[in-house]
């Protein structure tokens, strides 16, 4: 194990191009697949956020509902779609990196649009009161509102791509691990693993945590901080 | 303003009944009662940021109301752009800012973060960023009731001269006596959402004219 270990510090040194390849793929996926989750869910959870009735009381259920959705069954759902007998086999996404972004996407997108929905519903009220009471425009009080939550939307952002690089469930099942194609870190480490090729799986690990460490410094050093 | 027939219905609960109620700019009117009497309700409804039932408030076309909520927020960035929030960025309207964040002693924290503020502190600055700005009516819900007594009378000063100098109706929602005589020129009393009694402040606390009234002052004093 120890000797794995080494040899994984120098895959990583060395720059292996297996390894950056499927760095590449990862980075690419999980980067494009929260950021459109960003641009969906930001403005579906403000809308959550705001007012109140019962079909949008229905509308949060859902959300949270699909906040916990297995990513196994968003996996087969998004399969059943694009295999060859679905709806949206014209499409061709099934065993495509695109395709792995969908699936990122129809997961990651209620996480985002939850977590703002729950920062944004208690803040509603006074940013509102105080903006009507200042004569504000309704355009102006909703910049206001996005300023507000302006550290919330990133640290979303910021949760929604640690999401996208831990998930293996979903990309597994629409991406197929390809190899040089669609084989992203989390289903490289179970195959490389399974194939007893530990120094390629530890390699992976490794910069999975450090990504991840990378991300938790990004979102404490973006803390608000008051400033004039 | 013609306050008429003005309904705030919670649910099954009635906040607001006010049949007639007739203010006047240039007057600075003192809204008491006891806690959950509908002031904050009436005060909302003036300002806008809840519509009545039924009924209507009455403000003119050209009126202005600035408001003051009784909770007050700090938006992200220094006390002094959260005043300016308030006004528009023009020279004048910085020096007006300036002014009130001086008067109410808020100069050594006006480069403050406004979220690092002191509940007082936050309290002086909302009432900087409403006075800030012109209005026709001014229309603030308990503004000083975290406020120390010298800057609760640097406040009533303020508000003082806001009414003198655009001819603006104040509406100062409190739970103080001694601040109603000393500020308002009009008593306004309600109870159980309704205004019970109107009139010159001094004459209503000296010879109330409803049997409400008359326990009220004898529970709260004067």
């Amino acid at each position: 194990m120890g000797s794995a270990f080494a040899q994984a510090l120098q895959l990583i040194v060395t720059g292996d191009p297996m390894l950056l390849q499927i760095i590449g793929v990862t980075l690419r996926m999980s980067l494009t697949s929260s950021a459109t989750a960003l641009v969906l869910g930001a403005p579906w959870g403000a809308f959550l956020a705001f007012g109140s009735s019962k079909v949008k009381s229905v509308l949060i259920v859902v959300n949270r509902t699909l906040m916990g959705l297995p990513p196994v069954v968003c996996g087969l759902l998004c399969y059943l779609m694009f295999c060859g007998v679905g709806p949206l086999r014209f499409l061709h996404l099934l065993y495509t990196v695109e395709g792995m972004i969908v699936a990122q996407v129809i997961l990651v997108t209620p996480i985002v649009a939850g977590t703002i929905e729950a920062y944004a519903r208690p803040l509603v009220a006074p940013v509102r009161e105080t903006g009507v009471g200042l004569g504000m425009s309704r355009p102006r009080i909703l910049r206001l509102m996005i300023q507000e939550c302006r550290y919330q939307v990133f640290t979303s952002y910021l949760l929604a791509l640690g999401r996208a690089l831990a998930e293996v469930g979903a990309v597994s099942m629409v991406g197929g691990a390809i190899a040089y194609k669609t084989n992203v870190m989390t289903t490289a480490i179970m195959m490389y693993t399974n194939r007893g090729d530990f120094k390629m799986a530890i390699a992976l690990g490794i910069i999975l945590v450090g990504l991840f460490f990378l991300l938790n410094i990004l979102a404490h050093v973006l803390q608000p901080k008051v400033v004039a | 303003m013609r306050i008429r027939n003005l309904i705030v219905r919670y649910g099954a609960t009635t906040a607001l009944d006010i049949g007639e109620l007739t203010l006047k700019r240039g007057v600075c009117y003192a809204v008491i009662g006891a806690n959950g009497c509908g002031k904050s309700t009436l005060a909302r409804c003036i300002a806008g940021v809840i519509k009545p039932t039924s009924g209507e408030v009455g403000l003119q076309p050209d009126d202005k109301v600035r408001y003051m909520p009784q909770r007050s927020y700090a938006f992200y960035g220094s006390t002094l752009s959260n005043v300016m929030l308030g006004v528009n960025a023009t020279a004048h309207g910085k020096e007006r800012a300036r002014m009130l964040i001086d008067a109410l002693n808020l100069t050594t924290v006006a480069r403050q973060g406004a979220k690092q503020l002191s509940g007082g502190q936050t309290a002086r600055m909302a009432l900087a960023r409403t006075l800030v700005g012109q209005g026709t009516w001014l229309v603030l819900d308990e503004p000083t009731a975290a406020l120390d007594s010298g800057s609760m009378l640097a406040a009533e000063g303020l508000i003082r001269s806001y009414r003198d100098e655009f001819d603006a109706g104040v509406i100062l929602i409190t739970h103080s006596l001694k601040q109603a005589k000393r500020v308002s020129d009009q008593l306004v009393f309600m109870e159980n959402g309704h205004v019970v009694e109107q009139g010159e402040t001094k004459r209503l606390i000296d010879d109330p004219q409803t049997p409400a009234l008359t326990r009220f002052l004898e529970l709260f004093g004067a």
